[in-house]
């Protein structure tokens, strides 16, 4: 259990890796914008192009990439086979009694597919598998600081957050420790009905909560003790500076989202 | 104001009581008059519910008392002109290590969380940078300045808690009953910690503790019990005096009731000890001594 890692960082030290977290947090956020503004085949490839172009760049395994895309493929395959036999056009590829399949159709489905799959990639390279929780959280507080002026609460977010990810690792440590507790006076997790599963966590989630509780009062005690005051005259250690690169992957950034669009005009080919 | 400067903690006639869970009022502390020298070392020992923790707790307004005064480094805390900016001075002032050490780290990472305390108090990014590597330095936990708190053992963790502490440079530290849930190798460096930074920093210590081996290390013991002052003065004169301790719910420490015991049984051993190092050379003399005789 002391081994428990938090979120999905694959530690790395690609250059998406090293690029700032507040850049990379808008990029992922440009991104998604990018990938819905495509329209037709050409700017489909380039987009396409752009994903694979940042797995090699962060140099993140397939594997991994493949992984984050599984919990979806119900989802993926569900919106395909909707669209393949929902949509209507004007080319029919395919008549069976009631089921008429469209060319407009299949387009559809895969663009979906394609844009989800460019989605996921662009996001979990971006963000999850190249920053640690750590930076994002600093690059979040960091980038809204703006938002206070408008009574935002954005450090206490931030805050919450941080905590949040501190103690995930000892609440995981102790409700290990509580089932064990659980399991030696008699409790018994693994067999029976699913309702009766469910009854059975209820001895481990008391005593979690109760224990939070408790956990909650004194870590407040202990901030109240180092002076905490919320946001207000708070300085921070690490403050994130731009670097040069940083703004070189804006510039790319921005250009592809430009050549995105003028590929949409000149709409060549097949658009949606 | 001359006795003033001379005690860094001065409390007069405290009162202090707690709500219970149920709305009952305990009354806690009646009536604790002392004054603790700057850079004076005291253990505070009490059976559970002596009320040391609350004692503690009044030391940098985290509870406020029912009656009575208390004075910080010549500072009135509890007078109504107490601004916030004051308080948070005095929690500066007077830092404070708990029990769990799980439970008051709060980033995580090692080195954001000992910067805690001083980016609270608004200093700049290069200054806080300094603190936190001499305070990790000062503790011993350079190596692991990048490490997540949860990777580290019971003792490691109650380490950081007191660079986070040492970082807001406080002139004092309460410590209560910081080693409780340590093993014993935990126990012995946060106990060595302690000890260095009495001596290196001439930083004012209050240890409340269970443990009469740590008591022992320390100038000056104050035994609470019932809410007051039951007795007040070095380890050896506490320690004297067993069937005292005992009516308080407290025991000895095993070196001494050793001797004490030796001596009932009509052993004429001399001296006073309260470690086991000076137990033995007073065996040791004696033996000698009585071989020679």
């Amino acid at each position: 259990m002391k081994n428990i890692s938090l979120g999905q960082y694959y530690p790395g030290n690609s250059a998406v890796h090293r690029a700032d977290p507040r850049m990379k947090l808008i990029f992922s956020f440009l991104y998604i914008i990018c990938s819905f503004l495509c329209s037709n085949i050409l700017s489909f490839v380039l987009l396409l192009f752009s994903a694979v172009l940042l797995i090699f760049v962060s140099r993140i395994p397939m594997g991994l990439i493949m992984r984050s895309i599984k919990p979806i493929l119900f989802i993926l395959a569900f919106t395909v086979v909707i669209n393949i036999f929902w949509t209507s056009g004007e080319t029919v590829l395919f008549e069976w009694r009631f089921i008429h399949i469209y060319l407009e159709g299949v387009m559809n489905a895969i663009f979906i597919v394609l844009r989800i799959f460019v989605l996921i990639v662009g996001a979990s390279l971006f963000l999850t598998y190249t920053t640690t929780p750590i930076a994002l959280t600093d690059a979040i507080e960091q980038l809204f600081a703006p938002l206070k002026k408008i009574k935002i609460p954005v450090h206490e977010f931030a805050m919450m957050m941080t905590i949040a990810l501190r103690f995930i690792p000892t609440l995981i440590d102790e409700t290990d420790k509580i089932m064990s507790a659980q399991k030696a006076r008699g409790a018994d997790f693994t067999s029976g009905s699913l309702i009766k599963r469910a009854k059975a966590l209820i001895p481990i989630l008391i005593p979690l909560f109760v224990s939070s509780f408790r956990r909650a009062d004194e870590l407040a005690t202990a901030m109240e003790c180092r002076c905490y005051h919320g946001g207000e005259g708070r300085t921070r250690m690490s403050i994130l500076h731009y670097r040069a690169s940083d703004f070189v992957w804006l510039f790319i950034m921005i250009a592809f989202g430009a050549s995105i669009i003028a590929l949409n005009i000149l709409s060549i080919g097949y658009s949606m | 104001m001359n006795e003033m400067n001379e005690f860094f903690i001065k409390t007069e006639d405290l009162y202090a009581s707690y709500e219970e869970d149920d709305g009952k009022r305990v009354q806690v502390l009646c009536g604790i008059s002392l004054g603790i020298k700057k850079g004076e070392y005291v253990a505070v020992l009490g059976h559970n519910g002596s009320g040391k923790s609350t004692f503690a707790k009044l030391l940098n307004m985290i509870h406020m008392p029912d009656s009575g005064k208390i004075y910080i480094d010549g500072v009135d805390i509890t007078s109504d002109e107490m601004t916030e900016r004051d308080i948070y001075d005095i929690r500066r002032k007077v830092g404070m290590v708990f029990q769990n050490p799980d439970n008051q780290l709060v980033a995580t990472i090692v080195e954001e969380d000992v910067a805690f305390g001083p980016e609270n108090l608004g200093i700049p990014s290069d200054e806080i940078r300094k603190r936190v590597d001499e305070a990790l330095q000062i503790v011993g936990m350079t190596e692991y300045a990048r490490h997540e708190p949860h990777r580290l053992s019971g003792g490691q963790k109650q380490r950081v808690a007191i660079a986070g502490i040492i970082a807001m440079m406080p002139d004092c530290m309460i410590f209560d009953e910081s080693t409780a849930m340590l093993d014993p190798i935990g126990r012995r460096e946060v106990m060595e910690t302690i000890d260095m930074l009495r001596r290196e920093k001439g930083i004012t210590v209050i240890n409340i503790t269970h443990h009469m081996n740590e008591a022992v290390r320390a100038d000056r013991v104050i035994v609470l019990n019932d809410g007051k002052v039951y007795m007040d003065g070095t380890p050896e004169e506490i320690f004297g005096e067993p069937y005292k301790l005992e009516l308080a719910g407290l025991e000895v420490p095993q070196c001494t009731a050793l001797i004490q015991e030796l001596r009932r049984k009509g052993y004429k051993i001399t001296g006073e000890c309260t470690t086991p190092e000076k137990c033995a050379a007073l065996l040791a003399n004696f033996i000698g001594g009585g071989a020679n005789g």
